[in-house]
């Protein structure tokens, strides 16, 4: 448990819903942060496992973007569904992996988050901008498991 | 045709056929021929009469809600797999594509007799892979062994639109209850497996220790006891992350991403 919950101070935790939740205003995508300890899996593997379990593949436009973390491995993925990836392509999520590594290395967890959150909404917010009738398909909570 | 014509056709069909073993997907119909005509019968296993039927309710349905649906037979894949070629061909032709991948694209192949719907991006949400593969063995395949391709793929894109309306089910009612079931099967196995180790070891050590039946019952629903007591002490940070280890119905993820380390 303890890695988990100390990886982000609640204030931090606060300050990424609300860039996630900034994002969203611009894009009619989903973005989600989801943090655990250790997966025997790949992290890629795991984070499309989790992406089909926190029912991130439902979104309308299929541009559900997911930063999945394994604290204790550490390591992680982001991933983005087909609609987004057919659009930015394999560099983007590259580039943005690159961006949070740096932040992390550092040990600026928050600001990593931060960081991949912010990449993400831009790309959603230009191939998929937001509509009059747009609805928040998913929380915006930071999903945690064990 | 004339000789030359017919040489030139041969020696391009010698050349190309060990290179690319793969179905050539016939030409892009014209807008003005889509619009009208939504089944392609290549394969001549239907009748005029059956082509324009299908073609009307397909475009009819088009017309009120913007889904497009095109279906095509083949005689043969040429080793091609039906669902890449389904969803190649479904691209290539751009079926749907105009504002929200909404397209459906049917593909059957006389030959090989096997039958792919592919799905749009857009139209994922509406009918899943499962509820795709359903349509295939329940309403369209049992027409198919009665022998009549026209019915199946009749049924098939009435089941189709129920589907898009969220009013398909299948023909047997138990099918949904058991994948529900299914999800749960795996966590269900450990926790009983689980139960009875522990509920073993305690009665080893109880026999040992001289005491009777009774006495291992009572530790066993002790332990049981305890087990949920440090569960619910111990579990505030768990999400609703599911039972991991679910099955995504063979749904292939067409997305991307990266991974990295620090």
């Amino acid at each position: 448990m303890g890695q988990v919950e100390s990886f982000l101070t609640a204030d931090e935790e606060q300050s990424i819903i609300d860039a996630i939740h900034l994002a969203e205003e611009r894009t009619s995508g989903e973005i989600r942060v989801h943090l655990e300890g250790h997966t025997d899996l790949s992290p890629m593997e795991r984070a499309k496992e989790v992406f089909f379990n926190l029912k991130m593949d439902q979104t309308a436009l299929a541009n559900g973007v997911l930063i999945y973390v394994a604290v204790h491995d550490h390591n992680f993925t982001i991933l983005g569904d087909r609609g987004i990836n057919e659009r930015v392509g394999q560099g983007f999520w590259d580039s943005t992996k690159d961006e949070i590594v740096k932040y992390f290395k550092e040990g600026h967890f928050a600001q990593g988050l931060i960081a991949g959150v912010t990449e993400a909404g831009k790309a959603l917010a230009q191939y998929f901008p937001i509509q009059d009738n747009d609805t928040n398909e998913l929380s915006n909570e930071i999903s945690k498991g064990e | 045709m004339n000789r030359l014509q017919l040489i030139a056709f041969a020696l391009v069909l010698l050349f190309s056929a060990p290179l690319f073993a793969q179905f050539q997907i016939p030409d892009t119909p014209s807008k003005d021929k889509m619009r009208t005509q939504r089944v392609y019968d290549y394969a001549d296993v239907l009748t005029e009469y059956q082509e324009n039927e299908l073609s009307r309710r397909l475009i009819g349905y088009a017309d009120t809600t913007s889904t497009q649906i095109v279906i095509a037979t083949v005689s043969s894949l040429k080793g091609d797999d039906i669902s890449l070629l389904g969803a190649r061909w479904g691209t290539a032709w751009g079926v749907g594509q105009d504002r929200e991948d909404n397209g459906i694209f049917i593909l059957l192949s006389d030959g090989d007799r096997e039958i792919d719907i592919s799905t749009g991006y857009g139209i994922e949400y509406r009918m899943t892979d499962l509820e795709t593969k359903t349509i295939i063995d329940q309403v369209i395949i049992p027409e198919f062994k009665k022998g009549s391709y026209y019915k199946g793929l009749d049924a098939g894109v009435s089941a189709i639109f129920q589907a898009i309306e969220g009013e398909f089910e299948g023909t047997e009612s138990g099918k949904g209850l058991n994948i529900e079931w299914a999800k749960y099967l795996p966590m269900l196995l450990f926790i009983i497996i689980f139960i009875l180790l522990k509920y073993f070891q305690y009665k080893n050590r109880g026999g040992r220790g001289g005491s009777n039946r009774g006495a291992a019952a009572t530790s066993f629903l002790e332990y049981i006891v305890l087990t949920s007591e440090g569960r619910s002490s111990g579990s505030y940070g768990s999400s609703g992350g599911g039972f991991g280890g679910g099955t995504f119905g063979g749904g292939s993820f067409g997305g991307g991403g990266a991974s990295g380390s620090w």
